[in-house]
């Protein structure tokens, strides 16, 4: 998705500045934002996405400039009745936690942040906080977790996707900069 | 409601790092790290402090972490700072990696009420790691004006630390 042509960091804004917005058709897995503007100090990443796949949950993955294989996760669930957590590594993309999918009641969507904090650092690997909750009236998950991507190139390119299938229409993902002093 | 930049600071590898004549002009604070221990472990700890000008505050705790194969939970009370479990890698991690924090301290400045913090966190390692929530409470009315965040062996000089105000309106 192309980056919106008004938005620059300026007084007019607060930290928090809307960067791009896609609105998925139902017709593709993935909303991908490019050539993101590297004068924020972090980017945050806000989805309502529901899967296509046939099941109540799908996983929400989130990839950095197209490359795949470098990111693992450290998760910390609850599913209504106990928490847990788990690990993954050496992922297809950073697994960020659930959406709702097809055969949850329709209507309902995922909510999911993450917070990806200097991202233009060309020194650091790039960790990552995730939040997502999907919550089916009766069953579904919140979730929390640590992301790494083992690279030191800026991110210039943001994916986020559901594991499974295409998104559902309506659903939607917003990518902000969050500017700090002098910026 | 609106977010704005208040302050930046860079890990010095030494000490604390320190905010101090917090502007009073704001709802809520937050501060987000993106940080590493120099302590000789795998692992260092968020130890945070908020208070105002002679203030005798006690702090406590409560911790939700996952290891990857466990959740847990813990709690401290009487300490003379907030403990956030293990937020960050340190020396003895691999190269590069970081970790992340982020404090949100509600309306630090209301003067009738102690002051609820929430930290939420955590690093991954490639096989190890943590995510955190904790919650702190800090027993102290007045309004904040000074703060600190530190870890053990002190923050590495590739650590990055801002200090946001929030605004409601």
């Amino acid at each position: 998705m192309p980056i919106l042509p008004t938005v620059a960091a300026g007084s007019m804004h607060g930290a928090v500045v809307p960067i791009a917005y896609a609105a998925n058709n139902g017709s593709s897995q993935t909303i991908t934002f490019t050539n993101i503007p590297q004068i924020y100090q972090d980017l945050l990443l806000v989805t309502s996405i529901r899967s296509s796949t046939s099941a109540t949950t799908d996983s929400i993955l989130v990839q950095f400039n197209s490359t795949t294989s470098i990111y693992s996760d450290t998760d910390l669930y609850g599913n209504g009745s106990s928490a847990s957590s788990s690990r993954g590594s050496n992922t297809y993309g950073m697994f960020a936690g659930y959406c709702a999918a097809n055969t949850a009641t329709s209507s309902i969507f995922g909510s999911h942040q993450t917070h990806i904090l200097d991202y233009a650092n060309t020194s650091a690997y790039k960790t990552t906080i995730n939040r997502a909750s999907a919550d089916l009236n009766g069953s579904g998950y919140s979730v929390l977790t640590a992301g790494l991507a083992r690279t030191t190139s800026a991110i210039t390119t943001v994916t986020v996707f559901p594991a499974s299938a295409n998104m559902i229409i309506g659903s939607t993902a917003t990518l902000y900069g969050v500017r700090t002093v002098n910026q | 409601m609106s977010m704005y930049p208040i302050a930046s600071a860079q890990g010095n590898g030494s000490g604390a790092i320190y905010f101090n004549n917090i502007p009073q002009n704001f709802t809520h604070l937050q501060v987000r790290i993106f940080g590493r221990g120099g302590t000789a472990s795998t692992g260092s700890n968020i130890y945070t402090n908020w208070g105002g000008s002679g203030s005798a505050t006690t702090f406590s705790d409560h911790i939700l972490n996952g290891n990857g194969s466990t959740a847990s939970s813990s709690a401290n009370t009487g300490l003379s700072y907030i403990f956030g479990g293990t937020m960050f890698p340190a020396a003895s991690s691999t190269a590069n990696i970081m970790g992340v924090c982020i404090i949100d301290i509600l309306d630090y400045t209301n003067t009738n009420k102690y002051k609820t913090i929430k930290m939420l966190g955590g690093n991954d390692q490639n096989g190890s790691g943590q995510v955190i929530l904790a919650s702190g409470l800090i027993q102290y009315s007045g309004a904040i004006t000074t703060g600190y965040v530190d870890t053990e062996g002190s923050f590495t000089t590739s650590t990055t630390v801002q200090l946001y105000g929030i605004t409601t309106a």
